[in-house]
């Protein structure tokens, strides 16, 4: 089918939703040659339309030996008319109109084979979304696909994400209020002295000097001004720095929780994404630099903005033709600041993210130090670190020039500016306008006044810099887990473990994983999933335990759709044993009740002896007492497999997820783990993917999936008979080990 | 097959036995704590020369006086871990250094090698691996005299 090559006009406005039964329309958004060519594609009864940009039609009318094959590769789907073996049209579309072309494939495929559409449509309304055919659980009127969040806009990438940090701040509102009053009262009297220096100039030294008596009284109380003055600045100084540097901690603190703790609630997809260090670094060094921020850069800024307004005021009321002239050159510092800043930010944002780099160097190179060692890789992993060192000197180095610049000609600029009063000020005392004091005390304002100013436009660096880092928090923050929490979750009765699933097609991305999976899973039944590397075992098992949703289609427990139940209450009733057991640092009694903390000892023992690892406990020098390390070092690989059994058991779950628990280990100890495994699984349902014909062997079931399908289900005896895929497997296996051991090799 | 209370008995060449309540003689046992540093004179076990659980007690408390008194001093045998009373002077205040110290069981010198050596355990316990690998163990540390604490206190 040709679609016109030429920029198309706009289709006649596409419907996005069926429009009623017995009608689907899909706006498909490539043509043949794979450009952006907009065209609609609409079933309507038993007959296939096609309109192309240009508004021509075809048209074909469905007979029964019809069907329409549907791929997709590389995020481009590809829809074919089949008649027979004869291929009647071809059609593209990009990963939008995927759920709507499966839509219109599978009416087309009822249409096809006879069945009435209107029919088809009615039944299927009444338990799933028109949409997307997920399941609508009861109680609830909305898909829980479809109705799912999106994520929120890109916020915009400037200064004012600062703004978004008062969400940290609202907590604190009278601290920081407070802090408010005090910074404008401590600045007050901070600009009280120099105030005094005109009347001590006019009314002491100046009369002394012509001879006067000196007046005593007078000058020492000027003097005691000076001095109460200053202790009063430096009481409220104190006090104000107290309290907003105390505020300011909180909020850096209150902002790492809230990160970490949303971070923890993304799904595993956001971290399959993301690299180690680069979190380390968000949630570290950079809400600490906004801290540091808040605490002290902001501070400052506001005092410096007090203190420049009610300078400028004071000396308005001196003298406004002479404020004039001080003043001259703020709006050029303005001007500058203003140049700079957006190359600053930029600068800053990327020092960040090569700083993020480094950290993952970092992050990579210590936990995989044994394969960097093994293959004598040290140098090449020191030269990756020193060569991003070398482009965050570089990125710093870039930021530098500019700032380096632009410190020293602010700097110039208010000298400039004290050489200006200076002049003006000699000429108007010379023509007896202004007293020597007044000019005196204006000096000594705009001394103060244009060290401010200096300091002010140093606050352009750290803004940036903050406003930098609080981008890269709210990027995590802004994240939705892509598992969304229930809308209303349902209290979860005693749960039985019967476990559903329905027409489950996954998609990672733009590649589809897991296609049409249908599977009921009977309370306490032992299930073995097989199939090659990369065939979908893995992330069926990750499905059931909810660590992605599915794409279509449904998952439920005892009857009700996942997604309806709280997410933890769920995982409560799934135990996993991993392929790689992870340990935490601590003790092996904690890392044995990491799923139930309040667990007494006797349990955990309990539950040790259960999982076979009680003795080689009892072994170590401070038996449950002694501390496995990040990567469980002093244990074997069969052993840390055995404490993790033991952490499944002892949370007492009624599905158990078993992912290649016995791969990972000789022969010996897997039968060890075997024997923890037999313990494991009684009475629960189970899922079990393995390597290993031995556990699969007790297996009720074995399902067999070949690229994202259930090609063969059915018993050990069953499938050897059928001679099918399973059959195969067992061939080449027996044919590698000599016909010995029936061991299936199936990749991870 | 009359149920008896279990004994703990020791041969000329000082290897213990334990002969269970069905009377069986289990010869060269060891008597180990589950959790030697949090709970001691719990969840005890009697492991056999090949490193199996033969018996287990949840508490000493309730056993037999005899019985008790024959586990106690089997795991007194065993567990060397002398407690630290005093610190009396660090060759320096950072790792390696050398620790004169006074324990429990007497005037000694401790080699810390790194801060990683002092493991905390609950909120005032400290447990200190020297070089040798020995653990001392600091019960409180809150409860040491000032200047012992203050010396620990920098490699905490």
């Amino acid at each position: 089918m040709d679609t016109d090559a030429a920029a198309a006009p706009k289709v006649p406005a596409a419907v996005p939703h069926p429009g009623g039964a017995g009608s689907h329309r899909v706006e498909l958004d490539l043509d043949l040659e794979l450009r952006f060519v907009r065209s609609l594609l609409e079933l309507a009864g038993d007959c296939l339309r096609w309109i192309g940009p240009g508004g021509e039609q075809r048209e074909w009318r469905v007979t029964p030996g019809m069907r329409l094959g549907h791929e997709a590769h590389a995020g481009a789907g590809r829809l074919q008319l089949f008649d027979g073996g004869t291929c009647l049209a071809t059609w593209r579309h990009t990963q939008d109109a995927f759920v709507a072309v499966q839509r219109l494939r599978d009416a087309f495929a009822r249409v096809a084979s006879g069945r009435s559409q209107a029919a088809l449509h009615d039944e299927e309304a009444s338990a799933r979304c028109p949409i997307c055919r997920t399941s609508i659980p009861a109680g609830q009127v909305d898909c829980p696909q479809c109705d799912a969040p999106e994520g929120t806009e890109a916020a915009a990438p400037s200064t004012w994400i600062l703004l978004r940090l008062w969400r940290f701040a609202r907590p604190y509102k009278r601290s920081l209020l407070l802090g408010f009053v005090l910074t404008l009262a401590s600045t007050f009297a901070t600009l009280v002295p120099p105030y005094l220096t005109m009347p001590l100039m006019d009314r002491v030294l100046i009369p002394t000097q012509r001879g006067e008596a000196l007046d005593v009284g007078l000058a020492t109380g000027y003097l005691g001004a000076l001095l109460v003055a200053a202790l009063v600045a430096w009481g409220l100084g104190y006090w104000r720095t107290y309290i907003l540097a105390l505020v300011a901690e909180r909020i850096g603190a209150d902002m790492r929780n809230i990160t970490f703790s949303h971070l923890l609630n993304l799904s595993l997809e956001y971290f399959g994404g993301k690299r180690t260090g680069d979190l380390i670094a968000r949630i570290g060094a950079e809400t600490d630099r906004i801290c540091v921020f808040l605490s002290l850069q902001l501070l400052d800024f506001a005092t410096d903005l007090v203190m420049i307004t009610m300078t400028a005021v004071i000396l308005a009321s001196i003298d406004p033709l002479l404020a004039v002239v001080t003043l001259a050159p703020l709006p050029f510092i303005v001007w500058l600041v203003y140049l700079v800043r957006d190359r600053l930010r930029f600068g800053f944002e990327q020092i960040n993210r090569t700083w993020g780099e480094v950290t993952n160097v970092l992050a990579d190179t210590i936990p995989g130090i044994r394969v960097v060692k093994a293959f004598a890789q040290e140098s090449r992993e020191v030269n990756r670190f020193a060569e991003l060192n070398q482009k965050n000197l570089r990125m710093n180095d870039r930021v530098n020039r500019v700032w380096a610049l632009f410190a020293p000609t602010v700097t110039l600029l208010t000298e400039i500016g004290l050489l200006v009063v200076w002049a003006f000020g000699i000429w108007q005392v010379a023509h007896d306008r202004v007293s020597i004091g007044v000019l005196t005390a204006f000096l000594a304002y705009i001394g103060r006044f244009f060290t401010r100013v200096d300091s002010m436009s140093r606050i352009v660096s750290f803004t940036q810099q903050a406003a930098a880092g609080a981008k890269r928090i709210f990027d995590v923050l802004d994240c939705v887990p892509t598992v969304p929490p229930p809308h209303q979750p349902l209290p979860l009765a005693p749960v039985e473990g019967r476990i559903a699933l329905r027409d489950v097609t996954f998609q990672y991305g733009n590649h589809t994983v897991l296609r049409d999976i249908n599977l009921e899973i009977a309370p306490g039944e032992l299930v073995g999933l097989i199939g090659h590397s990369g065939s979908g075992k893995s992330t069926l098992a990750n499905l059931i335990c909810r660590f992605y949703d599915v794409s279509q289609g449904s998952i439920s427990l005892d009857g009700r759709d996942v997604r309806t139940i709280d997410i933890a209450q769920y995982r409560k009733h799934i135990g996993v044993v991993l392929q790689e057991p992870f340990l935490f640092f601590g003790t092996i009694a904690e890392n044995i009740a990491y799923g139930k903390p309040e667990a007494t000892r006797a349990d955990i023992i309990e539950a040790a002896r259960a999982a076979n690892a009680h003795d080689f406990i009892l072994r170590l020098p401070f038996g449950y007492d002694s501390v496995v390390g990040e990567r469980g070092q002093a244990l074997s690989g069969g052993e840390r497999q055995r404490i993790s059994i033991a952490r499944a058991l002892l949370t007492n779950p009624r599905i158990l997820i078993l992912d290649e628990a016995t791969s990972a280990v000789d022969s010996t100890t897997e039968k060890e783990i075997q024997k923890a495994l037999d313990t494991l699984v009684q009475g629960r349902t189970t899922i079990a993917i393995a390597h290993r014909l031995s556990t699969l062997r007790k297996a009720d079931r074995l399902v067999v999936l070949d690229k994202g399908e259930i090609v063969e289900v059915g018993t050990h005896d069953d499938l050897l008979a059928r001679r099918g895929a399973y059959y195969r497997f067992c061939v080449n296996q027996s044919q590698q080990e000599g016909g010995g051991a029936m061991l299936l090799e199936v990749g991870a | 097959m009359n149920d008896r209370v279990p004994r703990l008995a020791r041969d000329a060449a000082g290897v213990l036995s334990w002969i269970d309540a069905r009377g069986t003689v289990h010869r060269g046992v060891h008597l180990v704590q589950a959790f030697p540093l949090t709970a001691p004179g719990e969840q005890v076990s009697v492991v056999s020369a090949e490193g199996a659980e033969i018996d287990a007690f949840e508490r000493l408390d309730g056993l037999d006086p005899a019985l008790r008194a024959a586990i106690d001093a089997a795991l007194a045998e065993r567990e060397f871990m002398p407690v630290i009373e005093r610190v009396l002077s660090v060759s320096r205040h950072w790792v390696p250094s050398t620790l004169d110290i006074e324990t429990d069981r007497g005037p000694t010198q401790l080699v810390l090698e790194s801060e990683e050596a002092i493991r905390r355990i609950g909120p005032d316990k400290l447990l200190i691996r020297d070089s040798r690998g020995i653990c001392f163990v600091v019960k409180s540390h809150s409860g040491l005299d000032r200047r012992s604490r203050k010396l620990l206190e920098r490699f905490l």
